[in-house]
């Protein structure tokens, strides 16, 4: 019996359970200090000056500007490391001596206790020259507007910023004019998806302990210890041999620390500077101004034939990330790849994509790095055109959709792989069976107060970023491997686990391929000192590349077993096998034909521990060189009250591609916590800003909600950064379990470990068009901004019944 | 960080002392759910809490003669469990089913939701509704006031300095209900709240009920040119454009970071029909159903 595919309790799980699982914010050093930030009140000024003498006097160490300089320079950097240095903008230092946004750190405290460092905080003298912040895109590239910057870098290369212009990306690929010249049809339509906050539950945080030989020990929120290690390295002038990034459970990140978060130097660079441990947690409220998911608006453009044929596609994303590079430019490159990849729109595909800065938080990834809201815009757009052309939702998909054999961008225009394994055609064909499609009846005929409506929509998501060619991104893992003399195993990887189960994936693949019994395979807490690198987990990568760099180094081990199992039973290595062995509770090696003839792995082991043979073990490096898609489909049934405009899901059909299921439960785990966030994104979420004093001030729409209860200062969020004014449904709003239905279609990938590839991030990709879609087949409206809130519900039936 | 003192209050006669020393600086407290938050955001300072949440006299719920009487510091927890008012007062129960979540109705008070006078307070419509007193104590006095009588605007009152709650108490009536429609399902202060309670129904025809909403003024409200208009109406067959058209003069909405002003008016009377046909058609068995019940006090459930 295989351990993959079969529910096992989480390696994780009882130490979780029971509160003794360790996260960043548990870290107690002796002589530790605690750090807290003092942050701009100014969305957009100059510091001229600050004063801590004050905050000295209390007993504080302070950290400004000042004392970031290397040389009289700062160092700049990005935070984000994933994507090669040639395509990274670099615009940021560890502190500003301009703030850019809202509640931007400038300088940080420490002292002995966390209330002694707010008492100094509150001492420090900040002189200010406030300038005119800029908070719409399109307003900050008109003339005149406030410059957040004059010069970034890209790579090496100093970059002039002109009209606040980040980025900007044309990509195009066959002749998308003679595209639309072939069709019979062309659609255009303008999406827009809003600015939503990770939630994710542990808040950013460090605790640095600087060592006797001058380097520093970290804890932090991370999704890669490496990267942490490598922009500390730079930042502050370190031998990366003097720095140890410790591998830590994360709380949930959606990934908000696939960059190194923004408290991670500043710890640092106090610890250094106070030559003590200090410990930087940050509050809810600092969370949400750390970072957040970029907004996109669209132009979509499709060329249509009367058969059904999607003949050319042009796609426009205007971005406003905010106030500093988490690296849009490989966000829009990405933004194109999933347009690009849906459909296969007769080769003729054009894309436009420009991002913007704005005194605002910056944006980063979060949870499909723009494939949620490119699926909005195409998803939407495809229910839209088979309304228009009378055409069956389905079976135009059908038509048209990209499946094995064809290109997948799995990171941008520069990472593609072949598509090998495919359920999309499964999963619409069964799927419309199971939900009764066919009768699902149109909004024209439906009536009463609720009204249930039937909408369908797919996605997909990469697994990991590795293609045949080296590309924009970063992509390989690493794995050391050794058996015991007990016959049971040690891994050691840097892979972290999100809580995903990646781990537990990893943990699966070693016992499968050294047939040792998974209890008997153990995870070594370990840090970037003992590691190899690995990119990071993100890009749906944690099972199919950091599983696979495992798998191979089992690989190797397991070569290495029965070489030595050869020499012991004085036979080649290649006429042995291994097998687990549940009565032994270990794996043993037998030549084949003889089960007489058998040694356990762990009397092999020891055996050449004892002849001085040497142990087990394996060390090495592996690149996926492919990034196949995972697909997932949405069939949701919403009910919509035309009363009160509040839409509730009664039921949903999930199917997912993640080709082999490794671990059934948390597969499931994936996509209904998922479903729950693209539902949160699609009817609940927004993360409205006071942007009164911006830069043309524009009469607010008589719908925008104006905060009367509590002032609101200039560039600050309406819920002032509370959780708790920050609506994100609970599980009262989802769908009951017995009507949340969840399968997985039956394929494998021939490049994964197993037949796995991912399945995180695809797992939200098709949700919000899904439900959209719903909402247009029960009540004939449709929508093309999130989110659908029941004010805005309730005034489009208004409006339309006027009509 | 914030300044605050805690004065933990053994017996009334020690709150009544202690409220008399601070005078303008005392705040009682009970479960602190908004009084902690506030002190966090700065909006409270230099404050002597006074800690009331033990003393025996402000506990519990009683029946007796037909009246149903709460101590201030019982637990919303408490009324949302009770079968008593399940039967006899379900628009306060339903009240307490949806009222923020199962761990702020542990610790949140009937006192509390009351004397914080936000005009969202979910417990007040019902309370209105059913023409609630308050018990007001005071050192060397008390004095009974109606509650329609002690909102006087947002966060401000009719307790005089050095007074108290001490308890709640009305007329039972099982012919009562409430809605609330808010951002989602748990943990949300309301959009609109609405509540109503039929004293008599003569041949299918109301000639006593009274109503109230939350959150679409800048206090709780009786709806009093609803109740107006509603006399002699056949209960369950009220035109829902009329009843609108009397709601009008009874609420005041404004915009907030949760609905519109226009929102709030194309709710309150979605809301309040809801709400009157459930109190006539009313039936305590029917409420009393554990879950499923429960998520009626919800508008859109």
């Amino acid at each position: 019996m295989t351990v993959i595919g079969t529910d096992v309790a989480r390696l994780d799980g009882i130490a979780k359970l029971t509160g003794k699982q360790q996260y960043t914010g548990d870290i107690l050093i002796p002589g530790m200090m605690h750090a807290v930030l003092l942050r701009s009140p100014h969305p957009h000024a100059e510091i001229i000056k600050i004063d801590t003498s004050e905050a000295e006097k209390m007993g504080a160490v302070c950290l400004t500007y000042d004392d970031i300089l290397i040389n009289g320079q700062a160092v700049v950097y990005n935070e984000r490391s994933v994507s090669v240095p040639a395509a990274t903008y670099r615009d940021r230092t560890i502190l500003p001596n301009k703030a850019r946004h809202l509640y931007e750190p400038i300088a940080a405290v420490a002292a002995d206790t966390e209330e002694l460092a707010y008492k100094a905080l509150q001492a420090v003298k900040v002189e200010y020259r406030v300038l005119q912040p800029v908070y719409d895109p399109q307003e900050a590239m008109e003339e005149g507007a406030p410059q957040l910057y004059d010069k970034v870098y890209l790579g090496d290369k100093e970059v002039d910023i002109c009209n606040n212009i980040g980025v900007s990306r044309n990509i195009s690929q066959g002749d998308v004019e003679a595209g639309f010249a072939r069709a019979d049809r062309i659609f255009e339509q303008d999406f827009e998806l809003p600015r939503i906050y990770h939630a994710q539950l542990e808040t950013k945080g460090c605790v640095v302990a600087p060592e006797p030989d001058g380097g520093i020990t970290v804890w932090a929120t991370a999704q890669s210890i490496h990267g942490n290690r490598q922009l500390l390295g730079r930042a502050l002038n370190l031998p990366l041999s003097k720095i140890n990034v410790k591998k830590i459970a994360i709380g949930g990140a959606f990934g908000s620390s696939i960059q190194v978060n923004t408290v991670t130097p500043i710890c640092a660079a106090l610890a250094l500077k106070a030559r003590r441990p200090v410990k930087l947690i940050s509050s809810r409220e600092e969370d949400f101004y750390s970072h957040q998911k970029y907004p996109v608006r669209f132009h979509v453009k499709m060329g249509v034939t009367n058969e059904g044929m999607i003949t050319a596609a042009e796609l426009s994303a205007l971005v406003d990330f905010g106030a500093h590079q988490v690296q849009p430019l490989p966000f829009l490159g990405c933004v194109a790849g999933w347009f690009a990849s849906l459909y296969q729109y007769g080769g003729n595909i054009g894309f436009h994509g420009t991002a913007v800065y704005t005194n605002k938080t910056p944006c980063c990834a979060m949870q499909g790095y723009g494939n949620p809201q490119t699926n909005f815009a195409i998803e939407s757009m495809i229910d839209i055109i088979s309304g228009e052309m009378g055409f069956d939702a389905i079976e135009f998909r059908l038509k048209n959709y990209r499946g094995v054999g064809h290109e997948f961008w799995g990171q941008g225009p520069t990472i593609r792989t072949i598509i090998k394994s495919c359920g999309v055609e499964e999963s619409l064909l069964k799927g419309r069976e199971i939900m009764g499609w066919s009768g699902r009846g149109r909004h024209t005929d439906k009536q009463g107060r609720i009204r249930h409506g039937l909408g369908v929509a797919r996605g997909f998501h990469t697994s990991g970023t590795g293609g045949p060619k080296e590309g924009e991104v970063i992509d390989y893992s690493s794995a050391f491997i050794k058996i015991n003399e007990d016959g049971s195993v040690d891994v050691v990887t840097p892979v972290m686990d999100l809580g995903g189960g990646t781990w537990d994936a990893i943990a699966k693949f070693v016992s499968e391929v050294l047939q040792v019994p998974l209890q008997r395979v153990g995870l070594s807490p370990t840090d970037t000192k003992s590691t190899a690198y690995d990119v990071c987990t993100h890009a749906t990568r944690g099972v199919y590349c950091g599983g696979g760099a495992a798998y191979h180094v089992a690989l190797e081990v397991r070569k290495k077993l029965l070489e030595t199992a050869g020499r012991l039973l004085n036979e080649h290595a290649e006429n042995l096998e291994l097998v687990r062995d549940d009565d032994l509770g270990q794996g043993v090696v037998y030549v084949k034909g003889l089960r007489d003839n058998q040694m356990t792995v762990g009397e092999i082991a020891r055996q050449a521990q004892i002849n001085s043979w040497g142990t087990l073990q394996y060390a090495g490096s592996y690149r996926q060189k492919n990034c196949p898609p995972c697909f997932t489909t949405h069939f949701v049934e919403v009910a919509v009250d035309t009363l009160t405009g509040e839409i509730t899901i009664p039921k949903v059909l999930i199917y997912g591609d993640c080709g082999t299921v490794v671990n059934p439960e948390l597969f499931g785990g994936q996509l209904i916590g998922s479903f729950g966030r693209g539902m949160a994104y699609t009817l609940y979420e927004n993360l409205t800003m006071n942007e009164e004093g911006g830069f043309t001030t524009k009469p607010q729409a008589a719908s925008e909600p104006i905060y009367t209860s509590q002032p609101v200062k200039d560039g600050e969020l309406l819920n002032h950064g509370a959780l708790a004014d920050y609506k994100l449904p609970t599980s009262s709003e989802m769908p009951l379990i017995e009507n949340v239905l969840v399968r997985h279609t039956d394929t494998y990938e021939p490049t994964g470990p197993f037949g796995a590839k991912g399945i995180a991030e695809s797992a939200i990709a098709s949700v919000q068009a899904a439900i959209a879609n719903a909402i247009y087949n029960a009540i004939g409206i449709r929508f093309y901004r999130l989110p659908i809130t029941p004010e805005i519900v309730l005034q489009a039936i208004q409006k339309k019944a006027v009509k | 960080m914030k300044d605050f003192a805690y004065h933990k209050a053994p017996d009334l006669k020690s709150v009544q002392q202690l409220l008399t020393e601070f005078a303008e600086h005392a705040l009682p407290v009970a479960g602190g759910s908004n009084v902690m938050v506030d002190i966090r955001n700065g909006r409270l300072n230099d404050r002597e809490l006074i800690g009331i949440s033990d003393i025996a006299e402000l506990q519990g719920l009683r029946f007796s003669r037909g009246k149903i009487i709460i101590g201030a510091a019982t637990k919303i927890s408490e009324i949302a469990v009770s079968q008593l008012l399940a039967a006899k007062a379900p628009a306060l129960w339903m009240a307490a089913q949806v009222f923020a979540d199962p761990i702020i109705r542990n610790s949140a008070t009937v006192g509390g939701n009351l004397a914080y006078a936000s005009p969202a307070a979910d417990l007040a419509p019902p309370l209105l509704a059913l023409n609630a007193d308050l018990l007001l104590l005071k050192k060397g006095g008390k004095r009974k006031l109606p509650l329609a009588d002690f909102f006087l605007g947002v966060n401000h009152t009719a307790l005089e300095p050095g007074e108290l709650i001490a308890s709640v108490e009305f007329a039972a009536n099982a012919r009562s209900a409430f809605y609330k429609l808010g951002l989602r399902n748990a943990m949300a202060i309301s959009i609109a709240t609405a509540a109503a309670a039929v004293k008599r129904v003569r041949d299918g025809s109301i000639s006593e009920i009274r109503l109230a909403m939350g959150s679409v003024a800048p206090r709780p409200v009786r709806c009093l040119h609803a109740e107006q208009f509603l006399l002699g109406k056949q209960a369950l067959h009220i035109d829902p454009e009329a009843l609108a058209q009397a709601l009008v003069w009874d609420i005041s909405p404004i915009d907030d970071i949760r609905a519109s002003a226009v929102y709030r008016r194309a709710m309150a009377p979605v809301l309040m029909q809801r709400a009157i046909a459930r109190a006539c058609g009313g039936c305590a068995d029917e409420v009393f159903a554990g879950k499923k019940s429960a998520d009626e006090g919800r508008a859109g459930a």
